[in-house]
């Protein structure tokens, strides 16, 4: 075993990061949930091929691989994937092809976005986005730790960044929502 | 849009809210407007009080603080069953500059002045619904016009459609296909929110545009499939699509770039690297430039003013000066930032 002792800040810098795009893709589950549910086949579409870019970024930033800062949202997701095709081209090729998919008749449309959402469990090694509750729970979990360490270096906000629901006031946040996602899975 | 009265908890703010909205969005709201503290208001937008939002839609909601509050808090957020609550707290003196820059601007100036980011607050506080305002939020309230919105921000998604437009005929002409077909998708989408934004759909978010479409016209009929033309191009029919989009989206609708005719900075050359070059800032930062950029820095490396430097590759490309120009724009900013270029004045612009 070897110790890799890294700078703190550093690393807090770097979990930011993923930390938001931890909470992106967390939206994005919940546009492509209720959307489906909803018959807006478009919106759910499109916030497939957002989880897909989404994800890539975030394999890359979870391995250190580092991205210029971009504004727009399409050459963010062509970054990423330049990136990923340096180091393995096939796998960059495979999500160039899901991305460039057209969106698929309504009947078709969960078959297509099961097959972008496999491509993420397993190619991307990302097995909670396919979950909505479990893309919460990853976000809860990072910004756990995250928040914990920010505090170590007194760079955490305040601690009413949390709404709390009314009726679960003796749980702090993270039990909050872990007893909400129970409550809901009960349902 | 009819004005909201101010409203307090204890008054009918939930006759304020669209019809056939859940229970539980509605107890939500309830449940967080005992918590704002007195001094502040508190406001509900978002896709839900649009009236298209699903099941799992969030419940947006601004929290707009006193003058001289000193509270940080930017943002809040809290899990529930199916949604989520996403809090924004806002200041007063923020959104009057808001307001400010929406009165001052011009409807050529748009393109430059706005951002998406204006347009998505002002838009949304523009058709909040006023759950709990004191007097003087709702002067700034009263200050968001949606109608103002709306032609405003088709006039900027035009800009986007047409910028995005020049970048994916550039990408094509690079014989990048892939990227050519993402950026005329984005192109397509922006065009069709523009027109949605002129037919009084002006909700300032891209992923709701075919959602806007079909309630505009329909689902699935001629208006809606001639609003959304290109948005699912293939590298099959890009050059189809790429023409159909130019002739509904008219070139100068573009933001102006920023004009600079660039030079490559003192101390800086270029070192071939196969079919990419490395820039080398004196000793002291190097950075990889290809495509668009390489054939930029290219010419000037070899003596082109900037005028003469961006005709050239677009004779090369076969593209239009403005495509170049539009698609190289915030490229050689970011080179010019980090030290690689600088404003010349070759006065032959």
């Amino acid at each position: 075993m070897t110790v890799h002792s890294v700078p703190l800040k550093g690393w807090v810098r770097t979990k930011r990061g993923i930390n938001a795009l931890e909470l992106h893709i967390m939206s994005l589950r919940y546009d492509l949930d209720g959307a489906l549910e909803a018959g807006q086949h478009g919106l759910a579409w499109w916030a497939g091929q957002n989880v897909l870019t989404a994800a890539v970024e975030l394999s890359l930033a979870e391995a250190g691989v580092e991205l210029p800062a971009q504004e727009d949202p399409v050459e963010r997701a062509c970054a990423a994937l330049d990136a990923l095709r340096r180091t393995n081209p096939e796998l960059a090729g495979a999500a160039w092809e899901l991305w460039l998919r057209p969106q698929p008749p309504d009947a078709e449309i969960r078959r297509g976005l099961d097959e972008t959402l496999a491509f993420v469990e397993h190619r991307l090694g990302l097995p909670w986005v396919v979950s909505r509750q479990q893309a919460v729970l990853r976000w809860a979990a990072g910004t756990s730790v995250l928040r914990a360490v920010a505090k170590q270096l007194g760079m955490a906000a305040s601690e009413d960044w949390y709404v709390g629901a009314s009726d679960t006031p003796d749980l702090d946040w993270y039990g909050e929502i872990v007893a909400t996602l129970e409550a809901e899975n009960r349902r | 849009m009819t004005r909201a009265q101010p409203r307090t908890p204890g008054a009918a703010w939930t006759g304020l809210l669209p019809a056939g909205l859940g229970q539980d969005i509605v107890d939500e709201m309830g449940a967080y407007l005992e918590r704002v503290p007195d001094g502040a208001s508190c406001v509900a937008t978002g896709s839900l009080i649009e009236g298209f939002g699903n099941a799992n839609s969030d419940i947006d909601l601004y929290v707009i603080q006193p003058s001289g509050s000193t509270s940080v808090n930017p943002i809040a957020i809290g899990i529930r069953e199916s949604r989520y609550v996403d809090v924004e707290y806002l200041g007063p003196a923020g959104l009057h500059r808001l307001a400010d820059t929406f009165r001052d601007t011009t409807l050529d100036e748009v393109p430059g002045a706005l951002t998406l980011r204006d347009f998505d607050r002002y838009y949304r506080l523009s058709v909040a619904a006023r759950l709990k305002v004191t007097e003087e939020a709702e002067a700034v309230l009263d200050r968001c016009s949606v109608e103002r919105a709306g032609v405003y921000f088709a006039r900027w998604s035009l800009a986007q459609a047409a910028a995005y437009l020049s970048r994916a005929t550039v990408a094509r002409a690079l014989g990048d296909v892939p990227r050519a077909v993402v950026l005329t998708r984005q192109a397509a989408a922006w065009r069709a929110t523009s027109q949605l934004a002129g037919d009084g759909e002006a909700y300032p978010r891209l992923k709701w545009v075919t959602v806007k479409a079909a309630r505009r016209y329909g689902a699935d009929t001629p208006g809606y499939r001639s609003c959304l033309e290109g948005c699912d191009v293939t590298p099959g029919d890009l050059a189809a699509v790429l023409t159909a989009l130019r002739a509904r989206v008219a070139p100068g609708a573009a933001a102006d770039g920023d004009g600079t005719p660039w030079t490559l900075a003192d101390g800086v050359t270029a070192v071939p690297h196969g079919d990419a070059a490395h820039l080398i800032l004196g000793r002291k930062a190097i950075t990889r430039v290809d495509g668009l950029v390489l054939m930029l820095v290219e010419a000037l490396a070899e003596g082109d003013p900037w005028a003469a430097a961006v005709k050239r590759t677009a004779e090369q490309l076969t593209v239009s000066s403005r495509d170049v120009l539009t698609t190289a724009a915030p490229l050689m900013r970011e080179l010019a930032d980090a030290g690689y270029l600088a404003s010349g004045n070759d006065g032959d612009r």
